[in-house]
């Protein structure tokens, strides 16, 4: 992973209802994100094993991803 | 005192039977005891047993539509909520597609399995409940255009709280749905079968101890993921790609597109959905774990096809998914979603298989009917007053292979499930079936033709019922594969009391979809016939053996007519249904 990952931890009310999916493979985000340098700005995914995916498959296919 | 079991590959097998006998027991207490016909008949329903993290250990898996969601609906509870959530004796009920769950009706139902205060397990349970309230009675609204008309969601609440009914929850459940008392019944079957899941692994947990089986639970999910790797490794790396058009999306008569990308590279796949169309209006949209179902099904179709490695987390591992959000292979709440599960995920499943023959040509098939054809009726039964509900499907063809014809009647790849039969069907509902039969020429002509479809004729039998239905492939038919030719589609026609000739519901009633529609209600006398689609070819017709095309005319599989067009062989005319 890249050096600069880290988690980041989400404080949600429990009443909040809206759910955030990961911007590399879809899948839910849900109480912590994992935040690296995708290129072109901080990318927040599910887990380590997306920005893998990100950098070995996803950026070569797709192009970089601009951050959030 | 602990029995000795030895975690070598003879102790592993074992165990691994050990636990998937547990699940099976499972399901038969839901077979046994629900009230539903889509549990005791349909077997719409899975059993597992996973770990305290949600991975999963072992499965009585009826229902592969499912596999991505249980292991996901659980995961995604437990961090969402945290595992201090859950506490001895609860029983979490969750169906938000939102969260992992596969579309609203789907109910996952958890039991966290404790011993000494320590969590160490969960049994869980996923059926689909037969009416859960919504617009449209049984659930099943094909013109939803947003998921709180297709039923009451619920995300991670808890039914039991330490071993007592959570009567609020209850409460409001209960008052939600339109067939409480099946609800009722329905739930506790789910519960009993936890119940006994709970009482099994903690016998088995008492005669090894616990630390053995959480070492074999994880020994096991490790092997079933390098005999998976071990399958993809053997196939020949490279990028594969296939594309449909999917007819409409209930609500308009815009077509819409999945695009696919399989990548294998050593031992792992890719899945990438990019390029698909964005999510559409009506509820032909998959969430994320329905996309991932289908990806898994179709991987394991190619690389384990006999079931020989046991099915928990560990196959999951090698298998990566790219499912853009907002896109209709995972829709973004509000989005409506019923039809997403039950009529987008089979053809996703023939998408990557087309897409995936291109390396393996020897394990895929023509596309199926790809449709579950469903049809939800309800109302008040002339003979008892009560109000009923229910959700049916009938079987579809399914592709021609390599090797052989394509199966009959089967319902879809992704549902594995069973029709209802006509006698229980007939005395739980006030519907004659006229009619039940395979349909001639259904099957698309191909070196190895394609499954026949079905047919089915109803006559309502009470005052009034109203009805819904969810039909797809009827104007883009099921296509072949490698020469083979496309399927006959699916219909669903109507013919009033007294009237002479069967109609489409839209000529009739004015809906927007002649094939999917909401809450059309008929009266006594009315009749429905209705017709899935077949499976596809596989392969040039003109390859078929001649012997063989003479065979299916004169089993009334393949008109005379059809034989001479489809295959230019003459053969004896034997007479059949259209």
């Amino acid at each position: 992973m890249s050096a600069g990952g880290l988690w980041i931890a989400f404080d949600r009310p429990w009443h909040e209802t809206s759910v955030v999916n990961c911007p590399i493979c879809g899948r839910l985000i849900l109480r912590q994100a994992w935040e690296f340098d995708g290129g072109a700005g901080r990318i927040q995914v599910c887990g380590e094993s997306c920005e893998e995916l990100y950098e070995s498959y996803w950026k070569p296919a797709h192009g970089t991803m601009v951050g959030q | 005192m602990t029995d000795e079991l030895k975690l070598d590959s003879v102790g592993l097998h074992v165990l691994h039977n050990a636990l998937a006998n547990i699940t099976a027991e499972m399901a038969l207490v839901m077979m046994k005891t629900a009230y539903s016909t889509i549990f005791n008949e349909g077997l719409d329903f899975s059993t597992v047993l996973l770990d305290r993290t949600g991975n999963l250990i072992a499965e009585k898996n009826y229902t592969p539509s499912m596999m991505g969601a249980i292991p996901n609906t659980v995961r995604w509870t437990l961090e969402e909520l945290g595992e201090e959530f859950f506490q001895p004796g609860d029983v979490v009920v969750h169906n938000d597609p939102y969260r992992g769950n596969c579309h609203m009706p789907e109910h996952m139902m958890m039991k966290p399995i404790f011993r000494d205060d320590e969590l160490i397990a969960f049994a869980g349970c996923m059926g689909h409940v037969a009416e859960i309230g919504g617009k449209a009675v049984g659930s099943f609204a094909a013109d939803a255009t947003d998921c709180y008309q297709e039923g009451l969601r619920l995300p991670p609440v808890k039914l039991f709280e330490q071993g007592r009914y959570n009567e609020q929850v209850w409460r409001i459940i209960l008052a939600n749905h339109r067939t409480p008392r099946n609800t009722w019944g329905d739930f506790h079957a789910m519960i009993g079968a936890l119940t006994v899941g709970e009482r099994r692994l903690m016998a088995l947990i008492d005669r090894y101890d616990t630390a053995i089986i959480r070492e074999g639970a994880g020994s096991l999910i490790d092997y079933s993921e390098r005999r998976l790797r071990a399958e993809i490794d053997e196939l020949p790396d490279g990028e594969y790609s296939a594309a449909m058009w999917v007819e409409d999306d209930g609500v308009t008569a815009d077509p819409f597109e999945v695009k696919v990308k399989v990548v294998i590279r050593g031992d792992e796949i890719i899945a990438d959905f990019t390029g698909s169309s964005g999510q559409v209006k009506g509820p032909m949209n998959a969430v994320y774990v329905v996309a991932a179902s289908a990806v898994y099904n179709a991987v394991f179709c190619i690389t384990d096809p006999m079931m020989l490695i046991p099915r928990n987390s560990g196959c999951y591992r090698p298998v990566r998914i790219i499912a853009p959000p907002g896109s209709v292979v995972n829709c973004k709440h509000p989005a409506p979603s019923v039809g997403g599960n039950t009529d987008l995920q089979p053809k996703l499943i023939d998408l990557l298989l087309e897409a995936m023959a291109k390396a393996a040509p020897d394990k895929v098939a023509a596309a199926t009917g790809g449709s579950s054809s469903n049809l939800l009726f309800g109302g008040v039964h002339p003979e008892t007053g009560q109000f009923y509900s229910n959700y049916h499907y009938d079987g579809m063809g399914t592709g021609g292979t390599l090797s052989k014809d394509g199966n009959d009647a089967e319902t879809t790849r992704h549902s594995n499930c069973r029709n209802t039969p006509i006698e229980v069907f007939e005395h739980r509902y006030p519907l004659l079936t006229l009619d039940h039969g395979l349909v001639q020429d259904s099957g698309g002509p191909g070196r190895h033709r394609g499954g026949l479809a079905t047919y089915r004729t109803l006559r309502v039998m009470a005052d009034e019922i109203t009805f819904s239905a969810l039909f797809d492939r009827c104007k883009i038919a099921p296509p072949g594969l490698a020469g083979g030719k496309e399927s006959k589609g699916a219909e669903i026609l109507v013919r009033r009391a007294g009237e002479p000739e069967y109609r489409r519901f839209d000529q009739v009633f004015g809906v927007a979809s002649p094939t999917k529609f909401t809450n059309v209600v008929l009266r006594r006398g009315d009749e429905l016939r209705y017709r899935t689609a077949g499976g596809g070819g596989y392969g040039p017709p003109e390859e078929r053996d001649r012997e063989l095309v003479a065979l299916d005319v004169l089993d009334g599989y393949v008109s005379a007519q059809a034989a001479e067009r489809d295959y230019a062989a003459p053969v004896l005319p034997i007479g059949g249904r259209s």
